[in-house]
């Protein structure tokens, strides 16, 4: 089960102003949040987007350090990311440079730009995640997804086969780990050797998983069926979502930032 | 000299952050080797972490076991490990979801193999095993997942045998199985015994810990409640009740007797065939008895 | 009345059937258990009652509605299976979704859902664990879970593939006790495919399956009453006859009425205290 928190999310339970908004408004205006980093071309725009995430952030009423855990996994990547934009950009002032190397005010001002906006899309999608529950998540994409009906894409089934999914993630991991142990048991050593080796030894780990699988499937299909399910048919709904009052005010919060963001554009500095 | 030997055991999941819950706390116990013991609790009474540590699937957080001559503690290498399980078997629960090879004797083979015996020193091992199981020899190259239910569980089983384990562990060995192939299994674990490996059975069963083992361990909450013989734990009614355990099914008719009225002897009935021979004799001495 | 007739069903696989025209009548409003060696063909019956296969030849019907493809959808809503294994059946993230899935399938409308989960999970004894995960759960609870989500749709039958087979005999002991008082409340008619012989001792009707055979049918109580029929097919008995057939086995004869544990003991005392 611990394994699974770290798929699954940080979900973090609360009452936050932002735990009660309708998941549907917290989807769309991540989504949206990401769109509009890719609009702010000055200082002052990035600064008002600073400004807007820590309002989020005070609103979710969750310390500050669970938002650095998700940004610390990707450190690394982001140091890198950050490290050949100031080695490759080009142009401005150049203050150092070996062979074709160069650091540059233009590098500078690239890399800047690159953290700056990985940070704000990280942070945003941990504001998401941590105070949205995963069930409410896919409630929301199915939400989403519902137009596509149009276009003959079965929309239904794959809201069932979403809930599956979740609901079997944490089974799947104590069947690994039962597995893994089960075979440890047998004399494999999984965290030794070189990497081909460590990747044969994983046959005994991953067929009986595979196997396994299919069993559950095939078992899960027939109760299914039994319980009535049936893929072609309408079904009604149990998780409805209801727009409240909140919602429209977080829309409408939503629409003005972006005002604000568009004027910083505009903005001589 | 004890064959197992716990001291002072302590198991904590996610030790060293705020989450760390204890599964194991203080846990000291020796076992005699051939020993039979059966191994009874609630799930989360920490009988599993328990037999994973036997086996060096896990380590102790504080204390230290002792499995023959090797001994882990807390600063356990992967070496000292790997020496631990060469003579541990484990046989799971459900083990039959274990199974990946392409043919049954395969399978069987792998332990042996991975404990570093030579690949014909591992197919004889492997075919002692199996056929100590009953398993009909032309399905040694099937697949074994073209077996029944049944099989498969003896696949497994004969799986971890083949390995010569001098402690085995079984983890409701029986579970799902139909009666007859239930009791075909007990008496092979009870054959082990007889030959000397050291059997640590967990079970829900108190029939099985009754007819078969030479001490139940009742675990709570990472405790040891009693540590104790079949006789001296089914005679405690008081006991039995505090630690949630319903008695095997003779024990609890002799105690329908007494409720009645009628106390049979002080022996406590610990199969059906002893609860016959005690009805038996009281009848025929009571001279009513008309066959 | 289940009325079976002339059934027949073989997996394309096989070369034997799994059942070879079989017939029976079940009675309705009781608790019938089919019980018989892993490969008898009980599983493949219960699947045949609730239409999950197609019958090679014969007929089902229950009551008047004839068990066909022309008829799953009543199907579904007059029969609740549980299965064996109480994970490969959960199919909801939470225990409250899992009954309401049922329910979604039904298209009941969303107004009267919650009641009917509530009181399914009232009636089962899950009412506090709603929004539990199924991971929480013990296996006997994802059971009674099951259970509920075959009460909120209503059904007249419930059919228990194994259902206890998994379970400690804790959670064994509580889902049956649940099973009897249900039966009694709401006028259920339960089939459980079984090789437990508490299960046999709890059912008013008994079918002993034999290599997709008939072997016998009948009373409970009749059936019980040779036991030594019974063990000859290598099938569990319920305690008493076991301590039965041991005692006549040491010199002792018993009456041959049918006599539970409770009987049982009556009967020695009244052996041993006069």
């Amino acid at each position: 089960m611990g394994n699974a928190k770290v798929i699954l999310g940080a979900y973090v339970p609360g009452s936050s102003w932002l735990h009660q908004l309708d998941p549907r408004v917290k989807l769309f205006s991540c989504f949206w949040y990401v769109v509009i980093v890719f609009l702010a071309n000055n200082w002052l725009g990035y600064l008002w987007l600073f400004v807007v995430l820590g309002m989020l952030i005070a609103l979710s009423r969750l310390p500050l350090k669970l938002y650095w855990r998700g940004i610390k996994p990707l450190f690394w990547i982001i140091l890198f990311t950050v490290a050949i934009q100031l080695l490759f950009s080009s142009g401005g002032h150049v203050y150092w440079q070996w062979g074709w190397l160069a650091i540059t005010s233009g590098g500078f001002y690239q890399s800047a730009i690159i953290l700056a906006r990985f940070i704000l899309i990280i942070t945003i999608s941990t504001v998401l995640t941590a105070t949205t529950p995963t069930l409410q998540l896919a409630a929301a994409m199915e939400a989403f997804m519902n137009p596509l009906r149009y276009l003959h894409v079965p929309v239904n089934q794959i809201a069932v086969m979403l809930m599956i999914v979740l609901r079997f993630i944490p089974t799947i991991m104590d069947e690994t780990t039962k597995v893994m142990n089960a075979q440890r048991s047998r004399g494999v050593n999984f965290d030794e050797g070189s990497l081909i080796e460590r990747a044969k030894r994983l046959e005994p780990l991953l067929i009986p998983l595979f196997v396994g699988s299919f069993k559950r499937a095939e078992e899960l299909a027939t109760a299914m069926e039994a319980r009535g399910y049936d893929p072609d048919a309408p079904r009604t709904k149990y998780r409805v979502l209801h727009w409240h009052h909140n919602d429209t005010t977080a829309m409408v919060s939503l629409a003005v930032a972006t005002l604000i963001l568009l004027v910083t554009r505009f903005l001589p500095v | 000299m004890s064959a197992i030997e716990f001291l002072n055991v302590n198991y904590a999941y996610q030790a060293d952050t705020p989450m760390a819950t204890l599964a194991v706390k203080d846990f000291s116990l020796k076992l005699e080797s051939g020993s039979f013991t059966a191994i009874v609790g609630h799930t989360g009474s920490g009988k599993s972490t328990l037999m994973a540590m036997l086996d060096g699937l896990l380590v102790p957080t504080h204390g230290s076991l002792r499995v023959g001559e090797v001994t882990i503690d807390s600063h356990a290498d992967k070496k000292t490990l790997a020496k631990l399980r060469k003579g541990v078997g484990y046989v799971f629960q459900f083990p039959e979801s274990q199974l990946f090879a392409e043919t049954v004797l395969k399978d069987v083979m792998f332990g042996p193999l991975n404990m570093g015996v030579s690949l014909e020193q591992a197919k004889e091992q492997a075919l002692t095993a199996l056929r100590s199981l009953k398993l009909p020899e032309d399905i040694n190259d099937r697949s074994p997942f073209e077996l029944s239910g049944g099989q498969m569980r003896r696949v497994a089983i004969a799986g971890v045998l083949a390995m010569h384990p001098r402690v085995l562990i079984l983890d409701e060995p029986t579970a799902g199985l139909d009666p007859q192939a239930s009791e075909d299994l007990l008496n092979l674990v009870n054959q082990l015994h007889q030959k000397g490996t050291t059997i640590l059975m967990i079970t829900h069963q108190m029939e099985q810990a009754a007819r078969y083992a030479d001490h139940v361990l009742v675990m709570k909450q990472g405790q040891r409640t009693a540590f104790m013989t079949p006789h001296e734990l089914f005679g405690k009614p008081d006991l039995l009740k505090e630690a949630g355990i319903l008695p095997p099914a003779s024990v609890d008719f002799a105690n329908q007797l007494v409720v009645h009225g009628l106390k049979l002897t002080d022996e406590v009935p610990l199969t059906i065939e002893q609860l016959a021979d005690q009805l038996a004799d009281h009848l025929k001495q009571g001279g009513r008895a008309n066959g | 009345m289940i009325d079976i007739q002339h059934l027949s069903f073989k997996y394309p696989d096989h070369a034997q059937p799994a059942l070879d025209d079989v017939s029976m009548q079940l009675p309705m409003k009781k608790w019938t258990a089919v019980i018989g060696h892993n490969g008898s063909g009980k599983s493949t019956l219960a699947r045949l009652i609730d239409g999950l296969l197609i019958p090679s030849s014969g007929t089902i019907t229950i009551d008047d509605l004839p068990v066909d493809e022309a008829h799953l959808q009543q199907l579904r809503q007059q029969i609740g299976l549980v299965f064996q294994n109480p994970d490969n059946q959960f199919v909801g993230t939470t225990v409250a979704d899992d009954v309401a899935f049922g329910l979604e399938n039904h298209q009941v409308p969303h107004d009267q859902m919650q009641q009917r989960i509530d009181e399914a999970l009232k009636a089962v004894g899950m009412q506090d664990f709603a929004d539990s995960e199924p991971s929480l759960l013990s296996g006997g609870q994802k059971q009674r879970v099951a259970l509920a989500g075959i009460l909120a749709i209503g059904p007249r039958v419930i059919i228990l593939d194994e259902a206890t087979s998994m379970l400690d005999p804790k959670g064994r002991h509580e889902l049956l006790t649940l099973l009897k008082q249900l039966i009694i409340q709401h006028d259920m008619t339960v089939i459980s495919i079984t090789h437990d012989p508490v299960e046999l001792s709890m059912s008013d009707y008994a079918v002993v399956l034999d290599h997709g055979k008939v072997a016998m049918q009948g009373a409970t109580a009749e059936l019980l009453k040779e036991p030594a029929k019974l063990a000859q097919m290598h099938l569990a008995l319920p305690f008493a006859q076991r301590l039965q057939l041991q005692l006549k086995e040491r010199g002792i004869s018993v009456p041959t009425q049918y006599l539970d544990s409770e009987r049982m003991v009556e009967w020695l005392c009244q052996q041993l205290n006069s």
